[in-house]
């Protein structure tokens, strides 16, 4: 990734679709950062300031990734209007090399087809290890980068419309990158926001209560009859709160997991609160 | 796959007389058979370049230059609004028309000092097929220096 910045950034010049597209590179590093930060914090041990651990700093983390791509995005989609609005032109000047003049339009288009394999490679190897870990800044992170290839196109088509004469090609090929980070940014803001409120512990690439936490509540009505069961994600973990039932002192919490036993470490915490507490609190 | 790769072929055949203008300033200037050209108020040194430079351009379009003078607000205005081709004149890389037109350095790499007002030639931005022309005769009158 680092090469296809670097390289995007010596060919951008002025075009905006390259702009845009370079912006969306640096910014897939961001859920990178903060999940190596996020794992070296989920690891330590409860403090008097903390008694709860960090788990939540995975959520956190993943809000923070979800405004940046979301903000970011938004910016870019309001230049690219304006671009348009304004009928701006963009200049694609040629470069000298070797002593001849090339159109810096070849080498963006390069640099763009480059910038397409890199992603999509490093996507498809993150995706299986985020659904086991499930890890929501991972899976975000890979998501985007497998539908890098996208932006790449999109950006080839950009520069190739300019050349052909079409000034708007530029901009609409960025504003189309930038709907698709703003598209990003806000499936991880609507997960990451309910999962901070204490959801139900989402799908890791929708905004629906995901199927694991329902079979879950299944089990743990029927193995509590009567009860009321919540259930909230604190990042990777499910916290489990059953009401008005009295815990069973014999079982952990990986005896009352449904579905498959290698993904027991989901469920961290089983808690009972006692039929005649108030169970608003 | 043969299919793709008659398109493929067509797509790159296509490309071969990229770029082009978006407001089609070289084809008209192929058309017609010459180019606007404005000079900014000039010093004596500049003059011998600037026509050398015209010169030049006049050659590889094969079209004449129809030349005229004034102060450099006025003819950047109708360089914006597509009543001149060319401007010539003292600009430095720093002035505040930099986003909204297109400079190329008449003056070798090695002369030009960002900071300095330097001989520059001004096209609009987005005619890419005349700024890469003007790009390649600048550089070749630079070198004949």
């Amino acid at each position: 990734m680092a090469s296809v910045i670097v390289l995007m950034f010596l060919v951008m010049g002025s075009s905006q679709a390259m702009r845009s597209a370079w912006i969306e590179d640096v910014l897939s590093l961001v859920p990178a950062i903060v999940y190596l930060i996020a794992t070296k914090y989920e690891r330590r041990r409860p403090t008097h300031a903390f008694p709860f651990g960090f788990h939540r700093v995975h959520s956190l983390g993943f809000l923070v990734s979800a405004v940046t791509l979301t903000a970011v995005g938004v910016l870019l989609l309001v230049e690219s209007m304006i671009t348009l609005v304004r009928q701006e032109h963009v200049t694609i000047p040629p470069v000298t090399i070797l002593g001849r003049d090339v159109w810096l339009g070849w080498l963006m288009i390069a640099a763009l087809a480059y910038s397409m394999v890199p992603p999509v490679i490093l996507g498809l190897k993150k995706l299986p290890i985020a659904k086991r870990l499930q890890d929501k800044v991972l899976h975000t992170d890979a998501m985007m980068q497998k539908a890098d290839w996208m932006t790449g196109l999109a950006g080839i088509a950009g520069i190739i419309g300019l050349g052909f004469g079409f000034w708007w090609a530029d901009a609409v090929a960025a504003a189309v990158i930038s709907a698709s980070i703003v598209h990003d940014g806000v499936t991880a803001l609507r997960i990451s926001t309910a999962e901070l409120i204490d959801g139900a512990p989402r799908e890791l690439d929708r905004d629906e209560v995901s199927e694991e936490a329902e079979a879950l509540t299944r089990h743990l009505k029927a193995r509590y009859p009567g009860s009321e069961v919540r259930l909230r994600e604190t990042g990777r973990f499910i916290n489990a709160q059953i009401l008005g039932a009295p815990p069973d002192s014999n079982e952990l919490p990986a005896d009352l997991w449904p579905g498959d036993p290698l993904r027991q470490w989901r469920l961290a915490e089983v808690s009972f609160v006692a039929p005649t507490t108030d169970a608003k609190g | 796959m043969k299919l793709l790769a008659s398109l493929a072929l067509i797509c790159l055949c296509s490309c071969a007389d990229l770029p082009r203008d978006a407001d089609g300033t070289l084809d008209r200037i192929h058309r017609l058979k010459s180019f606007r050209v404005g000079l900014i108020a000039e010093q004596q040194a500049d003059a011998g370049r600037s026509i050398k430079f015209v010169q030049a351009l006049e050659r590889s379009t094969a079209a004449r230059a129809l030349t005229g003078r004034g102060a450099t607000e006025p003819l950047l205005k109708q360089l914006k609004q597509g009543k001149l081709d060319v401007v010539i004149g003292r600009m430095t890389a720093k002035s505040p028309w930099m986003k909204q037109v297109h400079m190329v350095p008449l003056t070798k790499a090695e002369e030009a000092d960002p900071e300095e007002i330097q001989l520059v030639a001004i096209t609009r931005n987005g005619e890419n097929a005349w700024i890469s022309m003007v790009h390649r005769e600048a550089s070749t009158a630079a070198l004949n220096e």
